[in-house]
């Protein structure tokens, strides 16, 4: 069944399932994390705080606080939560970006804006958009490198703790992040 | 290219790029062995090394910031006759603006503006269109849509009726009404958007966000809005919004019905609103949705949607399921077949549903089950589901000379309590309080108890929440929040989160700065707290700053008995101690001891603290007996008034056996360390700092025992608690060095205690410099440990060092001045400067006997020292009686067996032997070879020593 916007308070027990493997809580850990770092992001949006340059990895950071206890969490928890996080902070993200119908530009006409900041923001998320959507396509070509994109690009996440939670060597992590980065470099490229 | 070619391709790139360059091109050329598709694949992807700004570190966050930001550069904004002065939310269609309309009349009004990539024009005339069927609807549950245009940069914007509520789906989550009173607010809805169908006009995006509950009078009705504005958007539009992508997460708007995301080739109708209300009947009913639609692939999806929804009555939401009776499951039956799939299966008109739900109250038979379903499973094309947080207006009421502040609950967001705060000249401090009390309450009282794990969790929450509310609410109410914030502060202190408290006190302070003046008592308190925060990041100088500060203004604002002064007296104290400034800090204890006496009683527990802080000075100085009596008088008080397990009892216990130890009563301390240790093993953490105190302290006194085996484990667990929570650049785990250190010694591990100290003392000299009592006390463990590897020069330098710095310190008179005289003696000794060393020996059993007139294990050890060296300058007699005290003292208070014991013994023997007094030396030299240590020691008799005087005895006795 699907639940009402309560996440658990502690997802230390889930994010041991979590590790292991179990689907469901995995699932719960994402919603939990999802929803978490939406209304982190929602409440700053209220602050009126133009020109505030937030860092992903603080609302991370701020939900891993907040949904976890501290004292019952290992390190090898940690890094399984940012990797649910990555994916959950690139959904906030792409979420946003689309709401302000930044996925399409209309047909060679310019979006005038209210001021500069709107402009700014309107070319951010488009540019969050197009990074969206060619990591996209790209996980058909290479679903772990990816990962591993997400991992490090939305996530904060080091080579060290993506290596451990994909169970791979750190050499296999920097191979695919290059690998990825240079495919994206071109579509990325190609678009603009 | 697919992935398997992708995965060729990726694994020749990194075989290439190990080659040489000069090889690589050779190396290609083989190994794709004339595809030349495959090389160029391969060389598509060798070249780039940019990386794309988004992708660098911060490029994300640098993007997110203008991102989030931009809506709010809206605000202020005119657009048309309409100024824009707040965000109400975001919608999925855009954000809802608090706006005032300017002309021609002054009106409050809500205002949606749509995103980029809408076709203006199009959107607009759509709406006008509508608008001849929307000024027709006149409904009281039914927000007036006024008008539609376009905005200066072409986007289009809708100005609706603005309504002040709360979805009717979280109202009913928080409240938690009778089902009865639910399904009669569910009536009242159908009856509006009846109303709308009949005039032609379908909502097409219900969902709780659009249907608020607001106050009209006494009553809460419902109110709809956002008609008409979806129709105007449009269909293609809509479906924008909503994209397939493989593998990716798409969610369905959950009250989205199926034709209307294009997965069931149908029109839109009446229907479409029958499916949307059908799923927040569901909700109302059991707290969930139907359809749990946030999985993560098209294939779960579609899984998921071709299960049957379990029927409302079988739903438990946190063990609460609602009855099994018949009108339960007509309820069921009503639901289901509003949530039909095929819109043809379900109820033709909002009417019809009403009308079964209106039965099922009445216990009369229904419509729906009549049918039958079948429920096929579709694909899905999913949009993540937005979770629309509407905000609820706060709505301010000016009373007479103040202003007040009603704030919603609304459980989604952070929790806010309901205050109402009137406020006026006289009665200001007596709401003040309440009104603080209250927050409070009501922020404790809003945790879910289902939901709580551990008191620590819930409560930072908590914390987090409030102090989030802080800085977003009671904006104009600047006294209370400060004292709000401040009282959070101290909880955030006591939970150990000090980088919270400490932004709190700041701002508290600042505001109070403000509107207070230079001085106030409320001011002080910040700045107390201030200080008592540096204190915990071990900042004493800060520390002892803002204390002074505190207490000037205190003295100055207050009476001179008045219990705040005394608070400040007693952290400038503290901080004063941990500086090492006995003798300042010593009078203001003691004044502020004098004054809690009086104006709290001697069993208030503050009273109880400073006799605590004076004991700790007395005892940090040297008058160990002294303090000794206060930590006990402090212990006996609190035995009799508090529960066996109160975490001040620990603190006592701790005290007392500390001097206890240091007394020589090893087997009495060690009980009042166990029991301490007990207590706070059950109620805190086991990384608390208080724990590792008490395991220091047991092992302390353990291995003063000579219980080596069970001290060291304590030690270790110790260090590594303390690494784990501070890091590596932190007093206390340079103490624990230190202790782990001087055990390891004991234990002969000399090369591996040596490197502990000398980390423990590059610590204290990095955080506290030279000039701290700590610095000496390790100085001390390294040129003893330097003695008994035999580096006799180096030892001496350490030693000489440790007691100039005492000096320094003011601490000449100090017992451990004398242990370290005592090293320092027995080094001179063995490089044969006798005079010198006897100086070091006398000092030092003078300050022994002045701090314990009654005798102490470092009295005994000075003695020994002494009297060895005075037999070595063949003055045996007049070392014969300090031998006996000490040796006497040893006995007493170590147990049997102790290899102090033996020492002394040995020495005693040592002494009558060169006095030809026979009579007692082959006992004695029988019970110090038990223990007299093989290798090199601290010990000044080792096994050969004693063998030695052994056969010294023999060949004496023989003759």
């Amino acid at each position: 069944m699907s639940t009402l916007q309560r996440p658990p308070t502690d997802l230390s027990g889930l994010l041991a399932e979590a590790r292991d493997g179990a689907p469901a809580a995995l699932d719960a850990v994402f919603e939990a994390t999802y929803t978490q770092l939406r209304r982190i992001a929602g409440s700053l949006m209220r602050r009126e705080r133009p020109g505030h340059t937030l860092q992903p990895t603080e609302l991370v950071h701020d939900a891993w606080l907040k949904l976890v206890d501290q004292s019952r969490v290992s390190w090898t928890d940690r890094a399984h939560f940012l990797n649910i996080a990555g994916r959950a902070m690139r959904q906030v993200l792409v979420d946003h970006a689309r709401r302000r119908g930044a996925h399409k530009r209309l047909d060679g006409v310019e979006c005038v804006t209210f001021n500069d900041e709107a402009g700014h923001g309107a070319s951010a998320s488009f540019e969050v958009l197009a990074l969206h959507e060619a990591l996209e396509r790209f996980s058909t070509l290479d679903a772990r490198a990816a990962h591993v994109v997400e991992a490090r690009v939305f996530g904060g996440m080091t080579t060290a703790e993506v290596a451990h939670v994909l169970n791979v060597s750190t050499r296999t992590v920097e191979l695919d992040w290059t690998v990825a980065r240079r495919w994206l470099a071109r579509e990325l490229k190609g678009d603009a | 290219m697919d992935a398997e070619r992708f995965e060729i391709v990726k694994r020749l790139l990194a075989t290439l790029e190990s080659l040489p360059p000069a090889d690589r091109a050779a190396w290609l050329d083989s190994a794709c062995d004339g595809d030349d598709e495959l090389r160029s694949d391969v060389e598509a992807l060798m070249n780039d090394d940019d990386v794309p700004s988004i992708m660098r570190t911060g490029g994300i966050a640098s993007r997110v910031g203008p991102m989030m930001a931009a809506d709010r550069s809206a605000l202020g904004r005119q657009i048309g006759p309409y100024r824009l002065v707040g965000v109400l939310g975001e919608g999925g269609m855009g954000i809802v603006y608090h706006a005032v309309q300017t002309t021609p009349i002054r009106r409050d009004v809500a205002l949606k503006l749509v995103p980029f990539g809408m076709d203006t024009a199009r959107v607009v005339s759509r709406f006008e269109s509508e608008r001849q069927s929307l000024a027709l609807m006149n409904h009281p549950f039914i927000a007036q849509a006024l008008e539609a245009g376009s905005a200066d940069d072409g986007r289009p914007y809708f100005v609706m009726e603005l309504v002040r509520g709360e979805p009717v789906t979280e109202y009913c989550a928080r409240q938690k009404p009778a089902l009865a009173e639910r399904l009669k607010l569910f009536l009242q809805i159908c009856e509006a958007i009846q109303h709308a169908h009949q005039r032609g006009i379908i909502h097409r995006d219900l969902k709780p966000s659009n249907i608020l509950l607001t106050r009209q009078g006494a009553d809460l009705v419902p109110k709809i809005i956002d008609f008409g504005i979806a129709k105007a958007i449009g269909d293609n539009e809509t479906r924008q919004f909503l994209s397939t992508m493989q593998g990716q997460i798409v969610g369905t708007p959950e009250y989205m019905s199926p034709e209307q995301a294009g997965l069931v080739d149908a029109g839109l109708d009446t229907r479409t609103d029958v499916y949307s209300l059908g799923v927040m009947l569901y909700e109302l009913i059991c707290g969930t949705r139907p359809y749990d639609l946030k999985k993560r692939t098209a294939l779960e999806l579609e899984r998921a949607l071709r299960t049957s929804p379990t029927p409302p009555s079988r739903v438990t939401v946190d063990g609460v399921g609602l009855s099994r009776n018949q009108a339960a499951r007509d309820l069921d039956a009503v639901v289901l077949m509003a949530i039909e799939q095929k819109p043809d299966d379900r109820y033709a008109s909002v009417e019809q549903l009403a009308d079964d739900v209106r039965r099922v109250m009445e216990y009369r038979p229904i419509r729906a089950r009549a049918q039958t379903w079948t429920y096929r499973g579709r694909r899905f094309v999913r949009r993540h589901a937005a979770v629309v947080a509407t905000a609820a207006l706060v709505v301010v009421l000016v009373a007479a000379g103040a202003v007040g502040i009603v704030a919603q609950r609304n459980r989604a967001l952070a929790s806010e309590a309901k205050a109402v705060v009137e406020a006026d000249n006289a009665r200001a401090e007596a709401v003040k309080a309440s009104e603080v009390a209250r927050f409070l309450t009501d922020l404790f009282r809003e945790s879910d108890p289902a939901r709580a794990r551990g008191a620590s969790v819930t409560a930072r929450e908590l914390l987090d929440r409030g102090a989030k509310r802080l800085s977003t609410d009671l904006s104009s109410q600047d006294a209370l929040r400060a004292t709000l914030m401040d009282t959070i502060g101290v909880v955030y202190r006591a939970l150990g989160m000090i980088n919270e408290a400490e932004t709190l006190t700041n701002e508290s302070l600042d505001i109070r700065r403000r509107a207070l003046g230079p001085a106030h008592r409320d001011i002080a308190a910040s700045l107390d707290n201030l200080g008592q925060l540096a204190r915990e990041r071990t900042r004493y100088e800060q520390a002892e700053q803002y204390h002074r500060e505190a207490l000037a203004m205190r003295r100055q604002l207050l009476q001179p008995d008045d219990p705040e002064v005394a608070q400040s007296l007693s952290n400038l104290a503290l901080a004063l101690r941990e500086r090492g400034k006995y003798d300042e800090a010593r009078p203001l204890v003691e004044e502020a001891l004098a004054i809690r006496k009086a104006a709290l009683g001697p069993g208030h527990p503050d009273t109880l603290a400073s006799m605590n802080v004076l004991g700790d000075i007395l005892d940090s100085s040297g008058h160990r007996e002294e303090a000794e009596r206060w930590y006990a008088e402090v212990l006996a008080i609190r035995r009799r008034t508090l529960p066996p397990d109160d975490p001040k009892l620990a603190i006592s216990l701790n005290n007392v056996g500390g001097v206890t130890a240091r007394s020589g009563r090893l087997a009495e301390a060690e009980s009042m360390f166990r029991e301490s240790l007990a207590i706070r093993l059950k109620i805190l953490d086991p990384d608390h700092a208080d724990v590792t105190t008490s395991q220091l302290n047991l092992a302390g006194v353990l291995q003063d025992q000579g219980r080596l085996d069970e001290a060291e484990p304590l030690y270790r667990a110790a260090l590594a608690a303390d690494r784990r929570k501070n890091g590596d650049q932190h007093m206390d785990v340079a103490i624990d060095l230190n202790n782990l250190a001087s055990l390891l010694e004991e234990r002969g591990k000399l090369a591996e205690a040596g490197r502990m100290y000398q980390d423990s003392l590059a610590i204290r000299i990095a955080l506290q410099g030279e000039k701290h009592p700590s610095v000496p006390n390790v100085l001390n463990n390294i040129g003893r440990l330097q003695f008994v590897q035999g580096a006799l020069a180096d030892a001496e330098h350490s030693l000489r060092r440790a007691i100039d710095l005492r000096k320094a310190l003011g601490m000449d008179t100090h017992p451990r001045t004398g242990d370290t005289m005592v090293w320092l003696g027995r080094a001179l000794q063995a490089r044969g400067r006798v005079a010198d060393a006897e100086q070091q020996f006398v000092g030092a059993v003078a300050i022994h006997r002045a701090a314990s007139p009654s005798g102490s294990l470092n009295l005994a050890a000075a003695l020994v020292a002494h009297g060895h060296a005075l037999v070595r300058q063949r003055r045996a007699a007049d070392a014969e009686p300090l031998l006996r005290e000490a040796l006497a003292f040893r006995r007493q208070n170590l147990p049997a067996g102790h290899r102090a014991i033996g020492e002394a013994e040995a020495a005693l023997a040592d002494c009558l032997l060169t006095q030809s007094k026979l009579a007692d030396v082959d006992a004695l030299l029988a019970s110090a070879i038990k223990t007299a240590p093989a290798g090199p020691s601290p010990l000044l008799y080792d096994r050969k020593a004693v063998q030695g005087l052994r056969s010294n005895l023999a060949a004496r006795a023989g003759r």
